[in-house]
């Protein structure tokens, strides 16, 4: 994880060029910093809907994070990439308990949590279990079910979310 | 913020062995006589073979206290599985008003019921008696234990 993280320090400008995930009403992440490598190519009433992606700036200014995502492709046998997004959760922050279940995007890929930065502390609910995600782990997760996350750990959160199609 | 979380030892065993001399201080029997060497080795043989369970209370990321037992099928009742507990202790500063107790033990029962442990063991030291916290927690005193010295 050391080359991402490191990159990630170098480029700060990219946390929240794209905020639209933790501005719309009642969202669960308004406490999340987001960066965009890949999304959807227009952001409006279709975005559940659609399932090509695009990549954004980020992609050529995070190249760090190109090896992990392709290596995460290859064990899994993913045919499609979706979104590729990095998310920083501040120490004290929480993610507040959604499920992802609207559109046809939640359903056509399985999203992956590659954690860049993860400390004890930090808490992952899903499902009725709890996980604590260290860093450099790998976790896919069903995120139909409803989850949350506290962040009770010294530092950030950050993790790079994959999501990709395997069938 | 106060979080009660399972966790593994090569996650939180260095930032409890720097609790330890205080919780032994505070508890331990014999102190003259017998000094704090725990057997690390077989607490990760343990957690190996899937018998060990440990749960931590942190605040604002840092570890303030812990629960650690085994869980096996009981000695005498193999169709029973058991979790015993080994130790438990929470920094005093981080005692008020039993909170970080109770959320503590909540995660305890939480994470056994879902490992399907069927019956729980708690242990308290008559000079520190708990038993005011587990009794709250609806547990049942059930044992007494008595110790001799007999070495030299």
């Amino acid at each position: 994880m050391l080359p991402l993280a490191l990159a990630l320090q170098q480029h700060p400008e990219l946390w929240d060029q794209n905020n639209v995930r933790k501005t719309f009403d009642n969202s669960p992440h308004r406490a999340v910093s987001d960066i965009w490598l890949r999304f959807n190519q227009r952001i409006g009433k279709n975005v559940g809907n659609e399932l090509q992606m695009v990549n954004y700036p980020a992609w050529n200014s995070l190249t760090a994070a190109r090896p992990i995502i392709f290596d995460l492709l290859r064990r899994i046998e993913a045919n499609q990439l979706g979104r590729v997004m990095i998310t920083r959760l501040g120490p004290g922050k929480r993610i507040l308990a959604h499920s992802d279940v609207l559109g046809k995007y939640a359903h056509f890929y399985n999203r992956y949590h590659v954690v860049v930065r993860g400390l004890p502390g930090n808490i992952f609910r899903a499902g009725g279990d709890e996980v604590f995600m260290p860093t450099g782990s790998v976790w896919w997760f069903n995120a139909h079910e409803e989850h949350e996350v506290i962040n009770n750990s010294e530092d950030d959160r950050i993790h790079l979310i994959i999501d990709a199609r395997t069938n | 913020m106060l979080t009660a979380q399972k966790e593994t030892l090569d996650i939180a065993l260095i930032a409890m062995q720097e609790l330890f001399a205080e919780h032994w201080e505070e508890l331990a029997l014999d102190k003259d006589k017998v000094p704090l060497q725990p057997n690390y080795g077989h607490y990760f043989q343990r957690e190996k073979a899937g018998e060990f369970l440990l749960v931590t209370l942190r605040k604002n990321g840092k570890l303030v206290g812990y629960f650690a037992g085994f869980v096996a099928p009981g000695l005498h009742y193999q169709s029973c599985l058991t979790l015993t507990m080994d130790i438990f202790w929470i920094k005093p500063a981080d005692r008020n008003k039993a909170a970080g107790a109770l959320k503590l033990f909540r995660e305890v029962e939480r994470e056994a019921r879902r490992r399907g442990v069927q019956r729980i063991f708690l242990g308290s030291k008559l000079h520190k008696d708990a038993g005011r916290l587990f009794t709250a927690l609806h547990y049942t005193p059930v044992e007494t234990y008595y110790s001799k010295w007999i070495g030299d």
